[in-house]
Formats: structure tokens, C-alpha cells, sequence
């Protein structure tokens, strides 16, 4: 036991390994099947940013990421003949890792606040890579 | 008669008296601390401060321990990150000395202990994000506490007179954090790094004994 916690205690370097994400994964299923959706975006408009997401013609899935400086956002999708709202809570809680790997932002409590699509279901409260997707969106 | 009644008598007396001096619970001294590796690393780590004390109490083959700590730590991250924490600890527990024939001088132990730490840290943080502009962190906890449970071996060696040298091995587990959604912590004093479930510590100490009854 002596031995082991005097080797252990000079090989205490952290591993810079990070599951967390600041992405959002987001699917698309049918309402009244619950299979895969194929949709076409025209645009997603994030509040807070400038730019608009144009993803792919046809999709079922997408990734956004979110406002770290915020613990809500609002997403608009505009679809080719009809336009749907989605806000979101979350907090964000920092972390040192180590002076040398920096500091991560974990994102946890994903609610949703709002929407006017016909469901949308949280698959996980934390922003983790390696769980996804986060968010499954049904219309 | 009579003499034989006392004969019979007399070994059980006699027995009685032998067993009450050889398992004595008086203290026989009061050992004071200091933990000369966290003095060296706060010489030697310029952003850490850390000071350790101990007090040991020397009943029969057993040592009642309380342990109290300060710790002061600036942690400055490649991606210019500033993360401070200071609080401090306190430990509380017994060891039993394995050395049987030598309950004077030297101590072989292993014991337990449960320790409670409480502290405050804060973490400042900026970058500049391409999509939403410059993020800016400032979050920090107050009076946030943490306990946990260890299991310890070491010596304590009789150097001269009253003074005596020895270190402190540990190993530290059932750690509990209080949970805070504001910041997590990277520091517990007196545990090590938070992110850890269990961990390993090591204590050199030098101490002074106060003997507190005579020897016979």
C-alpha cells in the first residue's frame, strides 16, 4: 500500500479525455409512426447568432450548436411551406480539466420550454457525444 | 482451613492486579505535527499553499488522530483560464500500532480516518466563440463542502528526545461532493483533484511528543 501511493502520487497528469459536447444533435421521426423522417430545411435561425443553418436538402438529422453565454435558446426552423418554433433551457456548468488541457463547459438539464411541432422528446439531459441523439423532434 | 482458603484466593488477586497495569488506557503522550511535504510544495509550487497539522494521542496500543489542514491553490490554464481555490480540511481517526513489544518509541500504523473539507473557488474564463461572440465564465462556489473516508499506513520513527519523524500514506475514497451546477470544482483540500473517486496522498511528518505520564 506505501509503495503504491508514493508511485501513484508522482504520476498524477490528467488526461485531457472529454466526452461533453456544445452541439445539439437533433432528429427528425413521423408523428404517427415513429419511423425516420426524411425533411428538407430551407433555414434555422438561432437567436443570438447572425448566421442562418442551411443543412443539406433532405435530412433526418442535424446538429446546432448552442449560446454558452445564455441558458436559453430559440430555434426557428422555416421548412418550404411551413415554419416551426423550438425553445430550449439548459445550464452550463465549467470545468478546469487541468491547466494544461483548459476548461470544458458542460451542457446539462436540456428542457424544452416550447415548441409548436407536434412532439418533441428529450433523449438525454447532458450534452454528451457519445449519447445521441439528444433531442428527437416528431411531426 | 484457613490456609488453604487463602492459598485458593490469593492467584485470583494476584491475576486481577497483573492484567490492570499491563492494559493501561492512560495517554501516554501527545504527539504535535507538521507536514513537511506540503511546506515543500508550497516552496516549490508557486501557486499553491499548503499547510498541514496533526495531533496524536498515544492510548495503550492505539492513536486517536485529528488532522487539520489549509489549503490555498491559483491554477493558471494554457487557454488563460484562472481557477483559485482556498479552504481548508479536517480528519479525524484511529490507527493501531502493529508493533506490539515497542509502544514507546516507534510506531508501525494502519488506521482510518473521515475527513471533511470545506472551501471556496471560482473560475474566470474567456474565448471568443465564432458563432455567438465573446464568452465570458465567471462562476465560483461558497462554502461548498466535501467528505470522504480513508484508510492509512505509515511509521513514526524516534529520531532524539521528544522528537520523532515519520509519513503518512493514504488512501482516500467514498468521496461525496456537494453538487453545484454553478462551477465544478477541480480542487478538494486535503482530497486532491475532485474529478477523482478515489486517491492516493502521502503525508512526511515531523513531530514532538508531550509525554503526558511518567515512565514506570
Amino acid at each position: 500500500m506505501i509503495l503504491i501511493g508514493l508511485l501513484s502520487s508522482c504520476f498524477d497528469d490528467a488526461d485531457c479525455i472529454s466526452t461533453t459536447t456544445d452541439v445539439l444533435s437533433i432528429s427528425f421521426r413521423k408523428y404517427e409512426t415513429n419511423e425516420v423522417d426524411t425533411v428538407e430545411i430551407v433555414g434555422i435561425t438561432l437567436a443570438g447568432a447572425d448566421s442562418v443553418f442551411n443543412p443539406k436538402d433532405t435530412t433526418t438529422f442535424i446538429i446546432l450548436p448552442l449560446d454558452p453565454n445564455v441558458s436559453s435558446i430559440s430555434m426557428s426552423f422555416s421548412f418550404e411551406t411551413v415554419q416551426h418554433e423550438l425553445q430550449l433551457d439548459y445550464t452550463t456548468t465549467p470545468r478546469l480539466i487541468s491547466p494544461d488541457c483548459g476548461v470544458e463547459l458542460l451542457y446539462d438539464n436540456l428542457t424544452i420550454n416550447n415548441y409548436d411541432f407536434d412532439s418533441v422528446a428529450v433523449k438525454t439531459r447532458s450534452l454528451n457525444e457519445e449519447i445521441i441523439p439528444h433531442l428527437v423532434i416528431y411531426q | 482451613m484457613n490456609s488453604y482458603a487463602q492459598e485458593k484466593a490469593d492467584p485470583v488477586r494476584k491475576v486481577d492486579k497483573a492484567d490492570t497495569v499491563k492494559l493501561s488506557f492512560i495517554p501516554k503522550g501527545l504527539r504535535l505535527g507538521f507536514d513537511l511535504m506540503g511546506a515543500t510544495r508550497t516552496v516549490i509550487d508557486n501557486g499553491i499553499k499548503e499547510l498541514e497539522f496533526s495531533a496524536d494521542v498515544e492510548i495503550h496500543r492505539y492513536l486517536i488522530n485529528l488532522e487539520y489542514g489549509k489549503f490555498d491553490a491559483t491554477r493558471k490554464g494554457n487557454d488563460n483560464s484562472i481557477y483559485t481555490n482556498n479552504g481548508s480540511y479536517l480528519r479525524g481517526g484511529i490507527d493501531i500500532n502493529m508493533l506490539k513489544k515497542d509502544t514507546e518509541t516507534n510506531v508501525l500504523f494502519l488506521g482510518v480516518r473521515y475527513a471533511k473539507s470545506t472551501f471556496d473557488d471560482q473560475l474566470q474564463y474567456g474565448q471568443t466563440n465564432a458563432l455567438f461572440g465573446d464568452v465570458s465564465i465567471d462562476r465560483s462556489n461558497t462554502n461548498i463542502s466535501a467528505r470522504w473516508l480513508e484508510l492509512t499506513a505509515g511509521i513514526k520513527l524516534h529520531i532524539t528526545s521528544n522528537i520523532w519523524l515519520g509519513f503518512t500514506n493514504r488512501f482516500k475514497f467514498a468521496k461525496k461532493l456537494d453538487e453545484s451546477t454553478s462551477l465544478t470544482p477541480h480542487d478538494i483540500p486535503g482530497y486532491g483533484k475532485a474529478g477523482k473517486d478515489n486517491y492516493w496522498g502521502f503525508n512526511y511528518q515531523i513531530m514532538y511528543r508531550i509525554p503526558l505520564r511518567d515512565k514506570k
